[in-house]
């Protein structure tokens, strides 16, 4: 990753998903999720979050070992299994930490097929690279 | 529902398979939750859960109080305050900071967090939902 693409302003291209109910089931096992709310084949909010936050991991390719610093969402409406979601990514603020690494963070928004909001993101990184 | 009203505590602790399965279902292979001696190198020492994994289990304390109202619009801040490790035991908290009223239903604003079961903070933030009148 150069330090251009992880300058503020930086955007990516959409992804797409479907939400499909086997990776929503594998979510809520994994989570211990036990809500009856999902048996009305509603997503968690968070697992919405994770695929947010998979684009821009994949999508900026960032080095290994990032760490997670602050995270905000703002849900605007329940997705449910079996929709298309689209998810959108840029960088926020980037700044230089000494050698501590750089924090970045990045601004996500996960959209459904008709392109309205279903879930706004904030995320605060602190990226190293080879020089720390 | 009213002012300092506690939000239903969930206890969890998380495997490594819990781990490499969040890391397939999310996307998120950052070697410092699967990778033993890169983790060793890392900042923590150590192999660490993913900070969203945590967040999810607050996401479900705040599910199982208010349902789809959470889902619909809540809205979460939250800082990663200390690595969680496999084996970890953490307990959700929250409460109710205040309720006011606005045009067509009430607004519940809420801190809440994960800590250890020794009592270290893991996250903590505030969380606000916006529920509808009937």
């Amino acid at each position: 990753m150069s330090e251009y693409e992880l300058t503020a302003g930086h955007e990516l291209q959409s992804a797409s998903f479907v939400l499909d109910r086997a990776m929503l089931d594998e979510y809520l096992s994994i989570v211990g999720a036990e809500s009856s709310v999902y048996s009305e084949d509603y997503a968690p909010t968070t697992a919405l979050a994770a695929l947010g936050i998979r684009t821009l991991l994949t999508g900026f390719g960032l080095p290994e070992g990032a760490v997670h610093v602050s995270q905000e969402l703002e849900s605007h409406r329940a997705a449910r299994i079996g929709e298309s979601i689209s998810c959108s990514a840029r960088i926020a603020q980037s700044s230089q930490r000494g050698k501590g690494g750089r924090f970045i963070v990045f601004e996500f928004t996960i959209a459904d097929d008709q392109s309205s909001p279903l879930l706004d993101g904030r995320t605060t990184l602190i990226v190293f690279g080879k020089d720390g | 529902m009213q002012q300092s009203d506690s939000l239903p505590e969930l206890v969890r602790s998380v495997t490594q398979d819990q781990i490499n399965r969040y890391a397939e279902v999310s996307g998120d292979h950052n070697p410092v939750h699967l990778d033993a001696e890169f983790a060793s190198q890392s900042t923590f020492g150590r192999i660490v859960v993913h900070g969203m994994l945590v967040l999810a289990f607050i996401s479900e304390m705040l599910t199982k109080e208010f349902g789809k109202d959470w889902l619909d619009l809540g809205r979460l801040k939250v800082r990663f305050r200390a690595p969680v490790y496999p084996g970890d035991r953490v307990v959700t908290f929250g409460e109710v900071k205040d309720i006011t009223n606005g045009e067509g239903g009430n607004r519940v604003n809420c801190t809440v967090g994960c800590r250890k079961v020794d009592g270290e903070d893991v996250i903590t933030g505030e969380a606000s939902l916006f529920i509808r009148d009937p």
